[in-house]
């Protein structure tokens, strides 16, 4: 291939990748946003109302604890098409980047319930005991104690989170979502473009590759102990 | 002033009951340093627990001053919570908060206004001499300096009383006198209560004023340390005093009569012994011998063995009681 083909080869790949990163962005990002909106405060109370925690309540920890069980084991492919109703309820449509954050966000919380929930059990309890005895509000040791000395153990689970709807969003790809994984499939499966495929990957990989160290770098930065 | 009335507290796990206290009375004077002594189990900790409710009493009443902190509902118990400072044996410092934020902490859950808290941290971080260790994280300071930072924390809030659990068992023995002595002038300067769990015989011997011994959840002993040390009554405070030559010297005599005999202050400097050896007709054989110092008084303990006429030595016996000293017998190998 001369060079100047290779360049007109190489921009046209681009162009033909660049929307569809920018989608999986776009749903990771939203994703990520509103699976921690939900699966925090999950995951908090899951920590405190568990036996011996500063909000003990054993019934709301296993009925929590029994809902997070068994929405982590429906697969996604089939979560996604179980939740098309909601979809339609909440952005008007199940197809496009936009619908597919409803699955991908409702999957991921659970994850990031049980990541918070290891995180914050983490934290040294007579730290806790400490700030109990100086008369902080049950709202103080969550927010004060618990999250700020659990930071960097969140941080690279948020990161796993990342990682992992990036992974979902392929397949919300595969059922009309767009993104990267909807571009693997149309251009690598179905028309057998082999190099659209190989540049995908190498796109995922680079985009996994910065997430996890962005999140490395985050988390060492809030990392005192 | 605290008062602690017939306290229990009674573990229950797997329908299996455990009595770690049981019917517990106590009063601890204003000002006092208290030491709060017992072997690994004994229910100590339990006992210092209840006193800002860390542990929830089975029954019984505890006193702050006029108040039952038994009977305070939960927002009242936590802004009486801030009369009480805490120190624990494993510091419990926020590792991720430097040592200003640490003493801040206190302060700023209770929204004092910032100027104040930089204002009463500075003079914390002056009594505690950590003044340079200012922006350091918990990680990079020694044992010692971190209790002094977690002393400044139960100090930030103008306590009454300070509760120690076990705050230097994890430290040297040299760093354990340090903060000793600090929290010595804490208590002379601000007349804080403070009470100190421990199981350091050294720890009672330098610091507390009184002492109450615990055995199996019950009180075994109480008063003032020279008390409780000249004249142990309890297995416990027997244990802590008892001379770590005491089991060999056992062994050493086979004959007559062997003798712990305590002095306490002056009597320590009297030719007591040799007295009743030139007016009784018995040979007094010195095992061992120690001179300790507990709270500025000296306190004398010696190991002797007479032998002798039964007789003779029933009188020495009772010459050394007419000096008022104590004499316990260890091993009787006349009778």
């Amino acid at each position: 291939m001369e060079y100047a083909n290779l360049y007109t080869y190489l921009l046209d790949l681009l162009k033909t990748l660049c929307p569809s990163l920018i989608e999986t962005i776009y749903m990771v990002f939203f994703s990520t946003i509103f699976s921690v909106i939900l699966g925090l405060p999950l995951g908090i109370i899951l920590v405190i109302t568990s036996k011996g925690h500063i909000c003990e309540n054993l019934n709301i920890n296993k009925i929590l604890s029994t809902i997070v069980n068994i929405a982590r084991s429906i697969p996604f492919i089939i979560l996604i098409i179980a939740i098309f109703p909601l979809s339609r309820i909440i952005v008007g449509t199940t197809i496009g980047s936009t619908a597919a954050i409803v699955p991908l966000s409702i999957a991921a919380c659970p994850f990031v319930a049980r990541i918070v929930e290891n995180a914050l059990l983490e934290v040294n309890w007579g730290i806790i005991e400490a700030s109990i005895s100086m008369g902080a509000t049950t709202f103080q040791i969550i927010l004060k104690v618990m999250i700020k000395e659990a930071l960097p153990s969140l941080i690279l689970g948020i990161t796993l989170t990342i990682i992992n709807i990036l992974g979902y969003s392929a397949m919300a790809g595969a059922i009309g979502g767009g993104g990267l994984g909807d571009l693997a499939i149309r251009y690598g499966y179905q028309r057998f473009q082999t190099d659209v495929l190989i540049a995908t990957i190498l796109v995922l990989i680079i985009l996994v590759e910065i997430i996890q160290y962005a999140g490395n770098i985050l988390a060492r930065k809030f990392d005192k102990r | 002033m605290i008062k602690i009335i017939n306290l229990s507290k009674t573990y229950e796990q797997d329908n299996e009951k455990f009595e770690a206290l049981k019917n517990i009375n106590l009063s601890i004077a204003d000002g006092d340093i208290f030491g709060i002594m017992g072997l690994s189990g004994a229910g100590k900790s339990s006992l210092l627990r209840c006193i800002n409710l860390l542990e929830k009493p089975t029954s019984g009443n505890v006193f702050i001053d006029d108040t039952d902190i038994t009977k305070l509902n939960g927002k009242q118990l936590r802004n009486f919570r801030k009369n009480i400072g805490m120190i624990f044996q494993q510091f419990n410092l926020l590792m991720n908060l430097t040592v200003f934020e640490n003493i801040a902490f206190p302060l700023k859950i209770s929204n004092v206004n910032k100027s104040i808290i930089d204002e009463k941290v500075n003079k914390l971080l002056q009594i505690v001499d950590l003044k340079d260790k200012k922006n350091s994280y918990p990680s990079q300071l020694s044992g010692g300096q971190k209790q002094r930072v977690a002393i400044a924390r139960a100090l930030a809030s103008d306590p009454k009383i300070i509760l120690c659990d076990e705050a230097t068992s994890a430290l040297d023995p040299q760093t354990t006198l340090s903060i000793l002595n600090l929290l010595r002038s804490i208590n002379e300067e601000y007349k804080i209560t403070i009470i100190v769990v421990t199981h350091e015989m050294s720890v009672i011997k330098n610091l507390c004023k009184n002492v109450a011994v615990i055995e199996d959840g019950q009180i075994a002993e109480k008063g003032s340390v020279v008390e409780v040390f000249s004249n142990p009554k309890s297995k416990t405070s027997k244990k802590f005093t008892e001379d770590i030559f005491l089991s060999s010297s056992r062994r050493i005599v086979s004959d007559g009569k062997l003798l712990k005999i305590t002095f306490i202050g002056d009597d320590a400097q009297k030719p007591i012994i040799s007295n009743m050896v030139k007016n009784f007709n018995v040979d007094a054989n010195i095992i061992t011998g120690n001179i300790d110092v507990v709270q500025n008084i000296q306190l004398g303990s010696l190991i002797i063995n007479l032998s002798g006429e039964k007789e003779d030595i029933k009188k020495a016996e009772n010459y050394l009681k007419e000096h008022k000293l104590t004499v316990e017998v260890i091993e009787n190998g006349i009778c």
